[in-house]
């Protein structure tokens, strides 16, 4: 999700891009089209118009403020920032790589220093040329706009303290310094952070002119560097991506030149539509994963056309734990034990699209351990390797002795895709365990903001997590950290509004260790898995793959670890 | 010397032969008793026979057909292994017309609808019955204007249902109080 729950979906697809040097493969290609659909250098086709369809548009297109995996995608090809993930598929597309910036720079002063130099000649959308000034504006304003990851990514930087109290006064004094006649980027840390380089990666990032407003832009694009530009865009009907008159390919690797001349974008057709708009060669691609009830058709008619991959990508549902009745950890571990994982695989289609998932770091993601506490025969102190079979007796018991029985849980989730079908689980699962359980419905977009805000009082979201970049913190300290509970506010990914210090300082210690010792980490982070599964602040559901079918007319899809499929690198005959 | 002739029949008399004589009527009347008699037995079928929830989400369930323990949710035969599809007649008991796509006993969904469909086509009748009985007293009990302006709006009533109609009668009908 989307971001996070799409983002979900994103989120999944990035994390499992996310490279973390500990990490394994993340985006891996299953499907036999994957090669089929790959275009020689000498089949390559330039030019045309890719179609592309989606249900609804993402939002706000400010690239430093959207957590939605759609706008991520389709903006990929649009902005930069100093350092970027691979964009091609492979083992070696699992760390950073220098994109704005001439090179990867080696940690000075232990890790609290990146010195970073511009590559010359880089100009914006608009014309602009691209300046360290741009860069170190970007960064103030990722605090001024309230990025969502401002506080979790970018609070090591000396001055970042004083930006997330103080937004609109944000300098980031002694933080950043520049040099325009060496074109020299340097930022200093107030202690070292072995994610920064990803970080720096990651989409909120990118680079925009220093003039950009220091709000966020909603349906406005500001320019951007990528080799398109947005030049409409319309959150009832559709999105066009032009080419971007001033792009130069500099780096290919981080961001190489589009094939499509133009990218349409049209909002509004539900997946179903989707499919047969595609089916009829009237689409190019889909945003949306393959309804379900058409998975048997699309595998056994249009496997050619069909692109499965591995994400990082996981649904779950987030329990509020300071309110009734997962406030008491009986309940929330009761519904832990009583879910039906293995139900909720097949309603994403089976055993070849979906695991089921027991612990908040996905298979595949560093410090993956597999534990699973809340299965039949198992416990948070002796857990099984793998999920087994829901374990009914035992959630009784515990909602019994929390003597939450009978009360009322309204489960927010998405409209979209499959999340009624897991919405109409967990409210029997929980109808079955004597709550009064009731689904509310509305667009993922807003969903995804709405159970955010502790104003709205959401008992249980049902949502997804796409990591922004491979690592155990991206699921971990992103959805359960202290700092990621921002009360009042449509940006607090930490949707169970969970807050423990001692688990926050094993976050701490994981961190802290990645800069020595990786495997250490690993352990570290996995342990703090444990730790929060033992708490229960959510129940984890299922891993998924994403299923996206592609008109026949379509070659050359390129799957990359944190982008999903490459939009720019797509061709049409 | 005149001998006593048997009253004639009364009119619920002649209705009830009109209707025994009526063989399609009485195979009408027969299948309907089969259907309300299914239905309402739903609770039975569904607990005893099926041993299913109608009305539970049952897609990781599995059945014993013949010895055998089978998925509700079968595997697509196809190269990609993706999806999977509701368990078709099974020609047992259990499942006997099949799960839907949450995996529920199609066979018992059927009957338990079929107890919606009939309670809201009594439901229909009984109200007609009873609107049109009282229209049809006051018109007679009060007559003049009242009959007049209830026999005109059957009228327009009837009109309507001629004119929309796709399959028009030969013949437009009145009624009167």
């Amino acid at each position: 999700m989307q971001k996070r729950s799409f983002y979900v979906g994103y989120m999944l697809a990035s994390l499992m891009a996310a490279a973390c040097p500990l990490s394994h493969s993340h985006a891996e290609s299953t499907s036999p089209a994957a090669h089929f659909a790959t275009a020689t250098a000498s089949e390559a086709h330039m030019g045309g118009t890719l179609r592309l369809a989606a249900q609804n548009s993402g939002g706000t297109l400010d690239p430093q403020v959207s957590y939605i995996s759609l706008i991520k995608q389709l903006e990929t090809p649009v902005y930069d920032g100093l350092l970027a993930f691979p964009k091609f598929y492979g083992p070696a597309a699992q760390h950073v790589i220098a994109n704005l910036a001439e090179t990867v720079p080696q940690p000075e002063d232990g890790g609290r220093t990146y010195r970073f130099i511009l590559r010359p000649n880089l100009r914006f959308s608009d014309g602009q040329p691209l300046t360290v000034e741009d860069a170190a504006a970007s960064f103030r304003r990722l605090f001024k706009v309230g990025s969502p990851t401002a506080g979790p990514y970018y609070s090591h930087i000396i001055g970042a303290d004083a930006c997330l109290h103080d937004p609109a006064h944000c300098t980031l004094a002694g933080g950043i310094e520049t040099d325009a006649a060496t074109r020299t980027l340097t930022f200093h840390l107030t202690e070292p952070d072995a994610e920064f380089p990803e970080r720096l990666a990651w989409f909120h990032a990118a680079i925009l002119p220093a003039s950009t407003p220091p709000h966020d832009t909603g349906n406005t694009a500001p320019p951007g560097t990528g080799p398109y530009r947005v030049t409409h865009y319309d959150p009832a009907t559709g999105m066009v991506l032009d080419r971007n008159p001033y792009f130069q390919e500099w780096a290919h690797d981080a961001q190489p030149a589009g094939y499509p001349d133009r990218i349409d974008v049209t909002f509004g057709l539900d997946p179903e539509g989707e499919i047969t708009a595609i089916e009829n060669g009237q689409y190019d691609v889909m945003y949306e994963d393959v309804p379900l009830d058409r998975l048997g058709e699309v595998g056994s008619r249009y496997a050619q056309q069909v692109q499965i991959y591995t994400l990082l990508l996981y649904y779950y549902a987030a329990l509020n734990v300071q309110i009734p009745p997962f406030q008491s950890l009986k309940a929330r571990q009761a519904l832990n034990y009583a879910i039906n994982r293995h139900a909720m695989v097949i309603y994403h289609g089976g055993e070849a699209v979906a695991a089921p998932l027991c612990q908040l770091l996905p298979q595949g993601a560093p410090g993956y351990e597999p534990a699973c506490a809340y299965t039949k025969g198992a416990s948070p102190t002796h857990p099984l390797p793998h999920w087994q079979a829901p374990d009914l007796a035992e959630a009784r018991r515990l909602v019994r002795e929390s003597g939450t029985a009978g009360q009322k849980v309204t489960i927010v989730a998405p409209l979209e895709g499959r999340y009624a079908a897991m919405a109409m689980e967990l409210r029997s699962t929980l109808a079955s365990l004597g709550y009064d359980a009731t689904v509310r419905s509305m667009t993922q977009t807003v969903q995804f903001s709405y159970v955010q805000n502790s104003d709205n009082h959401v008992q249980l979201a049902l949502t997804g997590w796409n990591a922004d970049y491979p690592s155990a913190s991206s699921f971990l300290q992103t959805l359960f950290a202290c700092a990621s509970f921002r009360p009042h506010s449509d940006n607090s990914p930490n949707m169970s509004a969970f807050c423990n210090p001692d688990t926050d300082a094993l976050m701490t210690r994981a961190a802290t260790a990645a800069l020595t010792s990786p495997e250490e980490s690993a352990q570290d982070w996995a342990e703090v898995d444990r730790a929060l599964m033992a708490e229960a602040p959510a129940v984890p559901l299922v891993q998924i793959k994403r299923v996206r079918l592609l008109s026949k007319r379509t070659r050359n899809a390129i799957v990359t670890l944190n982008d999903e499929i490459l939009l720019s690198q797509l061709q049409v005959q | 010397m005149t001998s006593e002739a048997s009253p004639p029949p009364g009119p619920w008399q002649q209705a009830l032969r009109g209707l025994v004589r009526n063989r399609a009527a009485m195979i009408s009347l027969a299948v309907l008793g089969l259907i309300t008699l299914s239905c309402l037995l739903a609770p039975l079928y569904a607990r005893d026979i099926a041993r299913t929830d109608p009305f539970t989400s049952n897609v990781a369930g599995s059945i014993t057909l013949e010895g055998h323990d089978v998925d509700i949710m079968q595997p697509n035969d196809n190269p990609l292994h993706l999806g999977l599809s509701p368990i078709g007649p099974t020609g047992h008991a259990v499942y006997l017309l099949g799960a839907d796509s949450q995996g529920r006993d199609v066979a018992a969904r059927l009957l338990y609808g079929g107890r919606n469909s009939l309670l809201i086509s009594a439901c229909a009748a009984v109200l007609c019955l009873l609107l049109a009985a009282i229209a049809g007293i006051a018109a007679g009990f009060f007559g003049g204007l009242v009959d007049t302006v209830l026999s005109r709006l059957m009228d327009i009533m009837w009109l309507c249902r001629f004119i929309c109609s796709p399959f028009r009668s030969p013949s437009s009908r009145s009624v009167r109080g």
